[in-house]
């Protein structure tokens, strides 16, 4: 605010000449004594002359070329190590200078909400958008075409295409979907068997007493189950038996273990029970609950018939038809449609007003209702034509697109603040990645939404319900890439204890952490310096964390003896940020400079290998080996960095497992970052991070806001970022006060027309 | 098309057109781009010969490596037919060994052209032509290079004989006279190139010392990089042409 | 039941009942053959396209003309088809270089591989050029069922970036509709199943025909909805709603077909569930549908994106625990490379599998292999050094009776990639004056 005050008494007063003076004083001799000899036109190193530089106007003409010269001065890349060196007053007069020049610059641009393309629903909103309009279960990832990404985030509006593929996907699925909303879906004329069996290797061993299948279901309807309980517990007591799908315990019941008293040559029992199973790609499981006869046995009888019950099978058969109607079609027949047009539209215009998250017009609803005439004229009854009109309502570009209309499209140097509708979808596909439930839906239609108050009580509403897990899913998924845990592939030779178990426990505890982050409303610096996190059994075991029992997830509170604590120490990111093999320094180093500064580093030049990391252990510690490489002053620039915040977490192995030595060299994971500061080992690094917060809370702000705009920043949106971060700072940096200013900003509630193409380039 | 940010300066890309191997002084051209290349004044971009003959292409290739220069394909012209080799290109190639067999191994030229001019800013290459202009109308006629053509290159240089300005050339020209060259006075011996034996240079001035010659292509090669400042006695050269390339660029 | 009167293939697949599978047909190759089906066969026309480069060293043979005894190492699971494939030498992508755009070689190489342009580096601003297969679809696409088919094993990256600055869609995507506009492949075996020969609903033929019906209003209702909407759209948002009105007439005009022709195709095969874990399973399956669509001409027209450019995919199923795109920068250490050969061995072994299929499957006289053209090839030759000249590409088929195979050719050095597309448009019944880069149509893999 005071350096603000300052700037604008000195504009005022028409000092502005007194600043060429500043230049003239302070940047100037610095470049010409310092940068010129190496770099001048006659030989300009690395292809860079300063000359053009030593002018005052460049500052504000070459804004890129400037930052890259500031990060070079600023990071002690430049002047290499052996030139001289001005004293660091000089140096720290010239940053400031530029920067103060920058920042009055930024000052001076107009402020600009920017503009946001239509943007197609993504898989992940498709699927949630579904689930809360129609209460059906429908997994978009399994069935369209993957999304393509930029800025690090799927949701972005230029990027979302359309193919004919997908539109033929759009149209199946809203078939589809209506028909399974209205229970209408026609089930096969028999029942189909499925036997899932180990001997096919359709199953898999989770554990002695848990077997998993992966199965799709083509209908929703009741399945019998069968689980195959192979062999015998001689005076075994009853246990229980669990069904599993998606994670979720759909059913228990007992299950005897001892000998039946008949005598078979090979015991076998099995048990059976019907189930609703909701269509779709489902992951099966069956096992006993607390075992613990298991524990009892050598594991050589573990799979022997006389010694142990055990389970090989689990057989779905069905469908039939369910007793009960499916809750979707009571939710959509809000009257008997049989009664006549009248309630057709009703249910119509109810459904078009959800769907398409707007009031719907008469004449789009007589529209809709035509369909169902249509259907009525072939002699089909009137649910068939609500099926019908339901996938028309599905497939238009109402429902498909977020489309925003511009009140000045002839002006874009026009702002406006989006309608409140715009902005009740807005919210809702941040916060939930889905469409806005009823009760925002209303206050936006009775434009109450930025009434006083209203907008920040709904946040918190919002942040509290449940749905908001999807900002956990595809916010903090993208931002720290752990939706790659289902693509990577550890070297099961070097890594047994890889398992999907492993995998889906790393997942979670990250995807736990970042609710608690945001439901808790801890400060962001939490991401990094954390001393509590979300174990299981799994995990705390891979973690070497004793007294966590069970499959259950919990808060656990992190001593520093643990060595863990924030996300660089969570498996999931260590895992992400490895190669199959080996743990990569490099890439652990560009993850963090990359997601936690924000400052990627530019990509090696070819036939540059990415590192020669493969000697590891053959000829020394890796680290003296990268060390070498950092010799060539090429590789260096970048490498410095990079590395050294890599190698600070080399205690964690590929699956991010602690490790005191890699191939029985002993780590040293002390380093010095650029800016001079020390740390001996990855809690030492924490703590040098989460001190300064200048760096995280400028990307973190940045990438909340790109994901919530769905397009990439711009230059004018600098101003806003700086905005957001003071306020943040203003309250210790809490998360939910950077998605309130997020949500609050200028880009969020405004648009603009676009600009042509030839304005842009003179912008 | 792609603005040069004012400071970075990447040097002038040169391409290199003539009938190679009909005249010594395309050679000492050559060897002068080279050592120009070589202390970050230039870079040679790309050879293309217009005569019609393995020769010529190996020649290029030769020298290319020799040089260190990089590695890109060399163009040769197959319009008309076959040229014999002839008596220069006969003793520059004796004994040395180089990997164009056929004509496969060659580029077409008009084509090889415009994908190394693809590879510079706009205004940041020039074209050297000293022979007959057959690659460069080539050139002009090749589907959607005219624009390139236009962006790219600064200038077009034309000197000696055999030089003439293809019709319809989209940018500037410069025609280097030989009135222009008179001032340069450098006059090569075998010694200035013997920092290599089997130098294609040495060896084809030991066969056939240049009596006459005017210069007008070196002359060119100097205007090219050094433009305005080019020195018009061509003092150094000597000296540039006796330094061997270090194996490293800058 | 089969008469010596002469039967359009597509009549007899429909057959009675429109129910006949397809290995069925196999059987009845002797019965067909002396029928002599009258008129050209369609030609048909793949891309495979694997990432990283390839090991040149053990992929080129070392001449040009009849291929050697022995053929190179990489090559080698193709040897029993050694005399229908073709090795193009010296094929180069001019656009796939940085051109002053920088790092980002896997990015480029393989956004422009079937158009010969140099792609716009950017995340959001995309742009590359209609691929060929595009141009030859939009010009006899209407001639089947699907205009082309897009197909591919791995699935895109979910987070993080994919090359230097380069959209992941450069690397998602072979087939680029317009310039902005990529084509995804399909992964899952068993979406290509139900878009190839349906979902397995048996509707009655009341039943599907009202389904038509529905749709066609369907589609009706929306563009009359979507023109209202557009004309008050700024340019991008104008330019995404044209996707969805172009997407929407394509579906449209397959529906027109599908009421000449809704013959229901059994494959013969049985539905697949889920993606296999195992490659070469992976695969086959999805081949196995092709070469059924080609066969029944479902389309004449595939590209296949076999993995992604820069993945970083394991081969355990032949015990390589490291990733391909590390490996593929193996600084000529002989382990590294050893590694590389064996994955680009094993990849071809996976191609063969399929050549052997469309080889197998009987048309007439010949088999489909003689009148298709599968290119396979890579869009960086060395993966260390992210070369873009001399890409490897070999052609295997007959084109229709116009490509003699069992050799190699070579072209001159830089030789774009694009004369060979042109000269395939050609043999495609498309004529187009120029396409991407190209000086010309590639001259010496005509029979003549």
């Amino acid at each position: 605010m005071r350096t603000f005050l300052c700037l604008g008494l000195l504009l005022a007063l028409g000092l502005s000449h007194g600043q060429t003076a500043d230049f003239h004083s302070a940047v100037k001799p610095v470049l010409q004594k310092t940068c010129s000899p190496c770099h001048n036109e006659r030989n300009p190193s690395g292809s860079v002359n300063i000359a053009p530089f030593t002018e005052p106007s460049s500052v504000a003409a070459y804004r890129d070329e400037w930052e890259r010269i500031l990060n070079k001065i600023r990071s002690g890349e430049m002047p290499p190590k052996g030139f001289p060196r001005p004293e660091q007053a000089r140096i720290d007069a010239l940053l400031a200078y530029v920067q103060r020049e920058f920042e009055s610059a930024d000052a001076r641009i107009a402020p600009d909400p920017g503009r946001v393309t239509a943007r197609r629903l993504n898989r992940a909103e498709y699927t949630n958008t579904i689930r809360d309009l129609l209460g059906v279960e429908f997994r978009a990832d399994q069935d369209f075409p993957t999304d393509d990404s930029g800025h690090g985030f799927d949701n972005i509006g230029d990027v979302l295409t359309i193919s004919p593929l997908l539109m033929e996907k759009y149209l199946s699925a809203a078939e589809k979907i209506a028909a399974r909303a209205l229970g209408l879906d026609p089930l096969p004329k028999k029942p189909i068997e499925f036997e899932l069996h180990l001997k096919d290797k359709k199953i898999r061993r989770v554990a002695p007493s848990l077997i998993e299948a992966s199965h799709r279901v083509e209908w929703d309807g009741e399945y019998d189950i069968e689980i195959g309980l192979p062999g015998e517990r001689i005076n075994g007591a009853p246990v229980q038996l669990g069904f599993w799908m998606d994670g979720k315990l759909l059913h228990t019941r007992m299950a005897e273990t001892k000998p039946s008293g008949l005598v078979y040559f090979n015991p076998y029992s099995s048990e059976r029970f019907r189930l609703f199973l909701p269509a779709g790609e489902h992951k099966f499981r069956a096992g006993f609950i607390d075992d613990d006869f298991i524990r009892t046995l050598a594991p050589d009888d573990l799979y022997r018939d006389k010694k142990n019950k055990f389970l090989n099978m689990i057989k779905l058969v069905g469908p039939f038809p369910a007793k009960e109607e499916p809750a979707s079609r009571k939710a959509i027949l809000i009257c008997d449609p049989q009664t006549g047009p009248g309630c057709v539209e009703k249910i119509l215009s109810r459904l078009a007003r959800r769907a398409w998250r707007r009031p719907v017009t008469a004449p789009e609803v007589r529209k809709l209702a035509s369909f169902v005439r249509l259907a009525q004229a072939d002699g089909q009854p009137v649910e068939q034509g609500l099926q019908v009109a339901l996938t028309a309502l599905l497939v238009s570009p109402h429902f498909l697109f977020r489309i925003e209309r511009d009140l000045y499209p002839k002006d874009p140097a026009r702002t406006h603040p989006v309608t409140d509708l715009e902005l009740a979808s807005r919210l809702s596909y941040f916060l939930w990645s889905s469409l806005p439930d009823e009760e925002l839906l209303r206050l936006a239609e009775q434009k109450r939404l930025r009434a006083p108050g209203i907008l920040e009580a709904q946040l918190k509403r919002m942040l509290a319900d449940p749905k908001s897990a999807a900002l956990a899913a595809n916010f903090a998924g993208q931002w720290l890439e752990t939706r790659n845990l289902t693509s990577v592939k550890p070297d099961p030779k070097k890594f047994p204890e890889w398992t999907p178990e492993l995998r889906d426990a790393m997942q979670e505890e990250t995807r736990l952490f970042f609710e608690a982050v945001l439901r808790d409303n801890l400060p962001i610096r939490t991401f990094l310096n954390a001393d509590f996190t979300f174990l299981n059994n799994t995990l705390a075991k891979h973690y070497g964390i004793p007294g966590v029992e069970g499959p259950d997830f919990r808060r656990v509170t992190l001593s520093p003896r643990t060595r863990r604590g924030g996300v660089l120490t969570q498996a999931s990111v260590l895992t992400v940020s490895s190669y199959p093999t080996r743990t990569s320094p490099v890439i652990r180093g560009k993850f963090i400079l990359q997601n936690i500064f924000g400052a990627p580093p530019p990509p090696p030049p070819p036939d540059v290998p990415l590192l020669d990391e493969d000697q590891v252990g053959s000829r020394g510690p890796l680290r003296n080996q990268l060390e070498q490489h950092r010799s060539n002053a090429m590789c260096a620039s970048c490498h410095n960095r990079m590395d050294t915040l890599g190698f600070a977490l080399e205690n964690y192995d590929a699956t991010g497992k602690w490790r005191d030595q890699d191939s029985g060299f002993l780590i040293d994971a002390s380093g010095v970052l650029p800016n001079g500061r020390h740390f001996a080992n990855p809690a030492d690094l924490k703590h040098v991070l989460a001190s300064d917060m200048g760096e995280f809370s400028r990307n973190l702000t940045e990438k909340m806001l790109t994901y919530a705009l769905g397009r990439g920043l711009e230059r004018f949106d600098r101003k806003t970022v700086a905005a957001i971060r003071t306020r943040l700072e203003a309250d210790d940096f809490r998360f939910q006060s950077l998605i309130w200013e997020v949500v609050r900003s200028l880009p969020f509630q405004n648009r603009r027309a676009e600009f042509a193409k030839e304005e842009v380039a003179k912008k | 098309m792609q603005r040069l940010a004012p400071g970075i300066i990447p040097p002038m890309g040169v391409l290199f057109d003539s009938a190679f191997g009909d005249s010594l002084e395309d050679l000492f051209t050559l060897c002068l781009l080279y050592s120009l290349d070589k202390r970050g004044e230039c870079r040679v971009a790309g050879l293309t010969t217009s005569k019609h003959c393995l020769d010529s292409a190996r020649l290029l290739e030769v020298m290319q490596k020799l040089y260190g220069g990089r590695p890109t394909a060399i163009g040769m012209s197959t319009t008309g037919p076959q040229q014999p080799s002839g008596p220069l290109l006969q003793a520059a190639l004796a004994g040395q060994s180089f990997s164009i067999q056929r004509e496969i191994d060659t580029a077409e030229p008009h084509n090889l052209l415009r994908n190394l001019l693809e590879g510079y800013h706009d205004g940041n290459a020039v074209i050297i032509s000293t022979g007959p202009p057959a690659n460069l109308n080539e050139l002009l006629r090749l589907p959607k290079a005219l624009p390139v053509v236009k962006a790219k290159v600064k200038t077009l240089y034309l000197a000696g004989p055999h030089a003439t300005q293809p019709p319809d050339w989209p940018g500037p020209v410069q025609w280097i006279r030989d009135a222009d060259a008179a001032a340069l006075t450098y006059q090569p011996q075998p010694a200035d190139f013997e920092w290599n034996p089997l130098h294609p240079v040495k060896l084809a001035l030991e066969a056939q010392p240049a009596a006459s010659w005017s210069r007008a292509g070196l002359f060119a090669a100097l205007r090219a990089v050094r433009r305005e400042k080019a020195d018009p006695a061509g003092t150094g050269i000597k000296e540039l042409m006796a330094t061997p390339p270090s194996r490293m660029r800058p | 039941m089969i008469t010596k009167k002469a039967l359009s293939r597509r009549t007899l697949l429909r057959g009675a009942g429109a129910a006949i599978a397809l290995p069925a047909l196999d059987a009845m190759a002797p019965a067909l053959a002396s029928s002599q089906l009258p008129g050209p066969r369609p030609v048909r026309m793949a891309f495979v396209y694997v990432p990283n480069g390839i090991d040149m060293r053990n992929w080129t043979p070392p001449a040009d003309g009849p291929l050697p005894a022995q053929l190179p190492r990489i090559l080698r699971p193709l040897e029993p088809f050694r005399e229908d494939i073709t090795i193009l030498s010296n094929l180069t992508h001019n656009g796939g270089r940085a051109l002053l755009d920088g790092a980002g070689d896997h990015g480029r190489c393989c956004g422009g591989y079937l158009s010969g342009v140099h792609v716009r580096k950017s995340f959001v601003d995309i742009q590359a050029g209609v691929s060929m297969d595009q141009i030859v679809a939009n010009a006899i696409g209407h001639k089947t069922r699907f205009p082309s088919l897009e197909v591919g094993l791995e699935d895109a990256r979910q987070a993080g970036d994919c090359d230097s600055g380069y959209s992941c869609a450069y690397t998602n995507n072979l087939a680029w509709r317009s310039e902005t506009q990529p084509l995804p492949p399909i992964l899952d075996p068993r979406a290509l199943f139900e878009r190839l020969f349906g979902t397995g609903a048996e509707l009655s033929p009341e039943a599907r025909a009202r389904q038509a019906k529905y749709r066609r209003s369907i589609l009706d209702f929306v563009q009359n909805d979507t023109r209202k909407l557009e004309s008050a759209l700024g340019p991008a948002d104008r330019r995404k709603i044209d996707e969805y009105l172009s997407s929407i007439r394509s579906i449209e005009l397959q529906l027109q077909k599908a009421e000449n022709d809704n013959a229901v195709i059994h494959p013969g095969l049985e539905k697949p569930y889920g993606v296999p874990a195992d490659f070469a399973e992976h695969f086959k399956l999805m081949t196995d549908m092709i070469t059924v669509a080609f066969q029944a001409d479902l389309s004449r027209i595939v590209t296949f994106l076999v993995t992604r450019e820069g993945t970083s995919r394991p081969y355990r199923e032949i015990g390589i625990p490291d990733g391909h795109h590390p490996l593929t920068h193996h600084m000529n250490k002989p382990e590294l490379l050893e590694k590389v050969t064996q994955i680009n061995t094993y990849h071809v072994q996976q191609f063969a599998g399929w050549i052997e299929k469309l080889k197998a499957a009987r048309e007439g006289d010949g088999n489909v292999l003689e009148n298709s053209m599968i290119v396979y090839g890579a869009g960086l030759s060395d993966g260390n050094k992210h070369t873009h000249e001399d890409l490897p590409t070999l052609i295997a088929g007959g084109g229709g009776g116009y490509i003699r195979g069992g050799r190699r050719i070579t072209a001159r050095r830089e030789t774009p990639m694009s004369n060979l597309f042109l000269t395939m448009m050609d043999r495609m019944g498309v004529q187009v004056d120029h396409f991407g880069d190209a000086t010309g149509r590639l001259a010496g893999l005509d029979l003549a």
